[in-house]
């Protein structure tokens, strides 16, 4: 392209020069210098004309100065002298021009030889008839002569031809001889310069100035045609040369522009690329020692160098340190060798953080082949890299984890399983790939708790559990696993994650540290009961002994010592309910209540068990959602709570705040909660204690459930670990806050269910007219027996006892009156209740089943079949409770 | 009647009009004719041209101007019959009047050069007047910061030779002396001249002085042969080479003593007379005009009488006259 245009321009330069030189050559022969050099010599012919004419006038006297002829001569010399530079060059018309400057140059000399001696002419021959006049008055005898003389003197001049002057020459010697010298001369001067006035004259006229100005004229006019003739051939050949010439310019200058056109949409098409690339890519240039010539706003941004701090520089500046030398020196031989380089390079960025690149070198070659720059075309990799690292790790992880792990598709068909698990199971990850995660299943479980699971996972929950797991030579391991949903973008589960912790071994441990901790617990516990009870038998025995001295002792009322006897044993029994409760298998009946009626109830309650110090604020929430709860029991937890408030006064004067409401509980507030870790998050029903008491410090809060601690002189610590089991039983969580010397404030929160609260009296009646019935009482405790025998024969019912649940079958079968009831412990040696229940039912369709025991009515109703039963009496239980169950179950 | 017919043949051949035109009358066919009242110059080039004509560093030793022998109020000469060069060093010649130089039809008494501009040449270089060279006249007139500056105003390439030739040429041309009280009689002011002045001039005409002395110039467009009637070199002795007059440029030999006719328009103000400025008064050059030229005598009275319409010869310039008080 360059080369292009270099000769293009020469020739064109030199056509150009050509072109100029044609043109001088076609217009030397402009007419202008014809028409002037004719017009010069026009006028020379003119003034010649008119010097001429003046001349003769001059002779005549017609003019009597010569300005006009020494004017006329001195234009003359100028028109020439303007003449000579546009001919005297031209070898054609040298002969003319000198004719001419000759012709001139003689008139000239002829010219001045008339002037001179016309003057002196004149002054003699007007003097000589004066002189004569003058000399005759002196002298009379040349009266003769000097009028001859004089005649013949104006008949030579008037008629030349008949008289010459020559003819007078004689009359000069005469004039002389007489003695007139002044005559003689001025005779003789006329003689003499008379014939040179005349041939003067004859030169002037006859110079030949207008014959030879009109050779100098068609000489030139020769020379002028030939010229024209010549230029004509000139011009001709400089038009065919303009057009050629225009049209070689126009060629080129088409070239040009379709090379323009084509360079400039290629620039065009090359910006939108480098825009591209600049906007993708980081590119940088180097010259080809490697220093960098261009860094685009990428590589700035990238490299923390400035543009200015860029250029110029080595681009070993952005080396990390990371590649070997190696790597750079096959990196240079390819590139120097004309190889595009294409590779991945970690380089540091200024302030010493390092970012990876996928770059590609390309070298831009010179004429011989060498290159003389690179372009680096690199992408930003750092997050790809970054990804890769994360992934090898998360890999590296999932295959070097000690804990069993499985991948598994949404459907639960096994994806990857990681060396942990195959050590586990026995499977290779490649012969359980693609099985489900069935095949892993023990028989202990049955479809519906694999369904659960999946059901969670389904929900997006994770579920978390122990898990028997089938190993592949079918033997049974126990694990602790967690399934896990993976979710994709769209938030749909696409895997899930299972994670499995063989506890094969530490279940076993467990249950023996469990079993430790158990005895211990139980040393524990058997220490505070037997302490308690031992102080309850104390009086009871006491009290007992009074009562039986004072009836042997002569019929002495002994009714102080049996009420003393009845108020221990409901203190027993209620520190057995306190166990049972903390236990969490005390709760008995759960309805859907409403808290704040429930709170309500017990308000006259409330006030006569505080001390008189003690000023109750409510703050019952209405409208309240139910929950499900056995009504007594959560009376115990805030008659607990309104206690504890209480006494944090010490006898003193104080306030106690109770709040019942509805709250939203989320996760974060059940982390703050004692048993909030397995609860959901929800709506939940709450009941706040506040007081502004002493208050606890936290070693004190620490072990506020644990059983039998307590901070009171007379306290049992029983309270709060009851109130513990009661609420975990309710799936509620306790929040407390306390600080010391500021006041407590602990709330409970129970879940709400949808459910219409129930009424909380029961309607039922608790005595009336009882039918008269053969009831049989089963137990293996003999006072029991005796206790409910006494109770029931009371009301008029007969009764048959049995102590074991053999003994009742026999009765049962041998009786021949209808047995209208049993009631039956659920625990006994040998058979047991719900199975003499079962045996009794299948003898007796009709026969009424209460079922009597110390545990839970859920807990023992699991076993068996309760819709057997007519009833359950917890026990202990009072002669009302009893009786009112047994009318119950008869009506 | 012999008698009337000569003199009637005589006024039919040469038409003499020695009679005067009646007043009033036409006088555009008199020899002498008046000087034109306007000459076309460059104002700036006639005042640069001024300027160089009064600059003594056109001399050698810078004691010599152009008007050193061409005094403007003494009649346009130095009024000594050689004129003194650099040193002072005297001459070979008498300085003509640069008046009215422009109209004579070529310049020196010998006319050896065509135009003013070549005149100047001759005296800058000549080592009995100027003595100087163009190298060391412009190098002088560079020092004067306005000559450069002028000069550059006025011609295209500044200071030259030719330029300050032209200069001081165009400043000459403007030395005419128009409006002459003869020049206003010519142009039909029958009063500008006395009656005596008149028969002075009739005079002139008649003796034939006018035969040479004629034109706008009175003289100064023809050469003449001095001493046609008599040896005028031999009557007065000791002849030098610029008595040769055109001869020394010619060459010719016919031309030996041949002169330009001098201009006597301020000839009642350029005395001595002649080119060897041999006569100190104007009667007694007169005389020897009348005995060398005209061949004849005039009688002192006549001479008076020319004298006196010499007098009338002398114009203005500047817009003053030039002509003698009497």
């Amino acid at each position: 392209m360059k080369r292009f245009g270099f000769r293009e321009a020469l020739v064109i330069l030199t056509l150009s020069g050509v072109l100029a030189g044609l043109y001088l050559q076609s217009r030397q022969t402009g007419s202008e210098t014809l028409y002037h050099i004719t017009g010069l010599i026009h006028e020379i012919i003119g003034v010649d004309t008119t010097i001429e004419r003046d001349v003769l006038r001059l002779k005549t006297g017609a003019l009597q100065h010569y300005d006009s002829v020494a004017q006329g001569s001195n234009l003359l010399d100028g028109s020439l002298d303007d003449l000579r530079p546009h001919v005297e060059s031209i070898p054609e018309i040298k002969a003319q021009l000198l004719a001419l400057e000759n012709s001139i140059q003689m008139q000239h000399t002829a010219l001045e030889i008339f002037k001179r001696n016309n003057a002196l002419v004149r002054n003699s021959l007007r003097y000589f008839p004066v002189a004569i006049t003058e000399t005759l008055s002196d002298a009379p005898d040349l009266f003769a002569l000097l009028p001859h003389i004089h005649n013949d003197l104006l008949q030579s001049m008037a008629v030349p031809e008949n008289m010459t002057l020559e003819h007078l020459r004689g009359y000069v010697d005469e004039l002389n001889q007489n003695g007139q010298p002044v005559l003689a001369s001025h005779l003789n001067l006329i003689i003499q310069r008379f014939s040179l006035i005349e041939e003067s004259i004859d030169n002037i006229i006859y110079s030949r100035i207008d014959e030879n100005g009109e050779a100098v004229i068609n000489a030139y006019e020769n020379y002028h045609e030939k010229q024209l003739m010549r230029s004509e051939k000139y011009r001709l050949a400089l038009v065919i040369y303009s057009a050629f010439l225009l049209i070689f310019i126009a060629v080129v200058m088409y070239r040009r522009q379709q090379a323009a056109n084509s360079l400039k949409e290629a620039n065009t098409e090359l910006q939108y690329q480098k825009f591209a690339l600049d906007e993708h890519a980081i590119v940088a240039v180097t010259d080809h020692m490697g220093n960098i010539t261009y860094a685009n706003q990428r590589f700035v941004d990238i490299s923390g160098y400035s543009r200015d701090e860029l250029i110029g520089q080595n681009h070993r500046l952005l080396k990390s340190g990371y590649h070997p030398k190696e790597f750079y020196q096959q990196m240079w031989d390819t590139i120097s060798s004309g190889k595009t380089w294409h590779g991945e390079i970690r380089n540091k960025v200024k302030n010493g953080r390092f970012y990876w690149v996928d770059a590609t070198i390309v070298p831009f070659l010179n004429a011989n082949g060498k290159p003389y720059k690179y372009v680096a075309i690199r992408t930003d990799i750092t997050a790809r890299k970054e990804t890769q690292e994360a992934q090898k790790k998360l890999t590296a992880a999932f295959y070097h984890a000690a804990e069993a792990l499985i991948i598994t598709d949404a459907q639960g068909a096994i994806e990857h399983v990681n060396p942990a698990f195959e050590k586990m199971t026995g499977y290779s990850e490649a012969e359980i790939q693609g099985k489900p995660t069935t095949i892993l299943r023990s028989k202990k479980y049955d479809d519906a708790f694999f369904k659960n699971i999946l059901e969670t996972l389904e929900r997006g929950e994770v579920w978390k559990g122990e898990v028997d797991l089938l190993c592949k030579d079918r033997s049974v391991k126990e694990t602790l696993r967690s399934r896990a949903p993976v979710f994709n973008e769209d938030g749909d589960v696409v895997n899930h994650i299972i994670f499995m912790t063989d506890i094969t071994e530490e279940k076993l441990l467990r249950s023996k540290v469990e079993h430790t901790q158990r005895l211990e617990s139980l040393g524990v516990l058997a220490g505070g009961i037997a302490h308690d009870f031992n102080n309850i038998l104390t009086s009871i025995m006491g009290n007992a002994k009074l009562a039986e001295s004072k009836l042997t002792g002569g019929k002495r009322d002994s009714t102080p010592y049996l009420n003393r006897i009845s108020i221990a044993s409901e203190r027993a029994a209620d520190l057995c309910r306190q166990m049972l409760a903390y236990s969490g298998q005390g709760m008995i009946e759960v309805r859907p209540i409403n808290f704040s009626k429930l709170v309500h109830e017990i308000t006259s309650l409330l006030e006569v068990s505080v001390a008189e110090n003690i000023t109750i604020h409510y703050h019952l929430g209405k409208q309240l959602p139910a929950i499900k709860a056995d009504t007594g029991q959560l009376q115990q937890v805030i008659m607990n709570l309104i206690t504890n408030a209480s006494e944090s006064y010490h006898d003193e004067r104080g306030e106690v705040w109770i709040d019942v409401g509805r709250m939203y509980v989320d996760r974060e507030w059940l982390g703050t909660c004692a048993l909030g870790d397995a609860l959901k998050e929800g709506e939940y029903v709450y009941v706040e204690v506040k007081d502004s008491g002493s208050g606890m410090d936290g070693a004190t809060v620490e072990k506020i459930f644990e059983p039998f601690f307590t901070t009171k002189f007379t306290g049992r610590g029983l309270g709060m670990s009851a109130m513990m089991g009661i609420v975990k039983a309710h799936h509620g969580a306790i929040h407390i806050y306390s600080e010391p010397g500021q006041g407590t404030m602990v709330r409970v929160a129970f879940p709400v269910v949808d459910q219409q609260a129930e009424p909380l009296v029961d309607d039922v009646p608790v005595a009336g007219e009882h039918p008269k019935a053969l009831i049989m009482i089963v137990d293996d405790e003999v006072d029991i027996l005796e206790y409910a025998e006494s109770v029931l024969s009371d009301l008029g019912h007969d009764v048959i006892t049995a102590t074991s649940g053999e003994e009742a079958l026999e009765l049962f079968q041998q009786e021949k009156r209808k047995i209208d009831l049993v009631i039956t412990d659920a625990t006994m040696p040998g058979m047991s209740g719900d199975q003499l229940c079962q045996q009794l039912h299948s003898i007796d369709r009709d026969v009424k089943l209460i079922l009597s025991s110390g545990y839970d009515v859920n807990d023992v109703a699991v076993e068996m079949q309760s819709e057997l039963l007519s009833g359950f009496i917890q026990k202990p239980y009072s002669p009302e409770k009893f009786t009112h169950e047994v009318f119950k179950a008869l009506s | 009647m012999q008698k009337t017919a000569f003199g009637l043949l005589s006024l039919l051949l040469f038409n003499i009009s020695t009679v005067a035109s009646a007043d009033g009358i036409n006088r555009s066919n008199e020899p002498i004719q008046p000087i034109p009242q306007t000459v076309q110059v460059d104002a700036r080039k006639v005042d640069l041209g001024d300027r160089l004509f009064h600059d003594e560093r056109l001399s050698g030793d810078n004691s010599i101007s152009c008007a050193h022998c061409h005094a403007l109020d003494q009649g346009g000469v130095d009024g000594t019959r050689h004129s003194f060069g650099v040193e002072g060093r005297e001459g070979p010649i008498n300085s003509p009047t640069v008046y009215n130089s422009g109209l004579n039809f070529v310049q020196f008494w010998d006319g050896r050069a065509a135009t003013l501009e070549d005149q100047v040449e001759g005296p800058v270089h000549a080592g009995k007047e100027m003595d100087s060279n163009w190298q060391q006249v412009i190098k002088k007139l560079s020092a004067d910061k306005r000559y450069p500056r002028d000069f550059k105003g006025i011609y295209k390439d500044g200071m030259t030779s030719e330029n300050i030739k032209n200069a001081i040429a165009e400043f000459e041309r403007s030395l005419n002396t128009p409006n002459s009280r003869f020049d206003r009689y010519l142009r039909g002011e029958d009063d500008a001249i006395s009656d005596d002045e008149k028969t002075g001039y009739v005079l002139f005409k008649d003796y034939g002085c006018v035969a040479c002395h004629q034109g706008a110039n009175v003289g100064g467009n023809m050469y003449q042969t001095f001493g046609v009637m008599g040896d005028y070199f031999k009557d007065r002795g000791s002849v030098t080479k610029v008595d040769y007059g055109r001869y020394n440029v010619t060459g010719n030999e016919e031309e030996r003593y041949l002169f330009k006719v001098p201009s006597l328009r301020m000839v009642t103000l350029t005395a001595p007379y002649f080119h060897d400025g041999s006569e100190e008064k104007l009667e007694d050059a007169i005389k020897v005009m009348a005995k060398y030229q005209l061949g004849r005598k005039i009688p002192d009275e006549d001479i008076g009488l020319m004298i006196q319409f010499l007098h009338t010869l002398a114009g203005e310039y500047n817009g003053r006259s030039l002509e003698p008080k009497r």
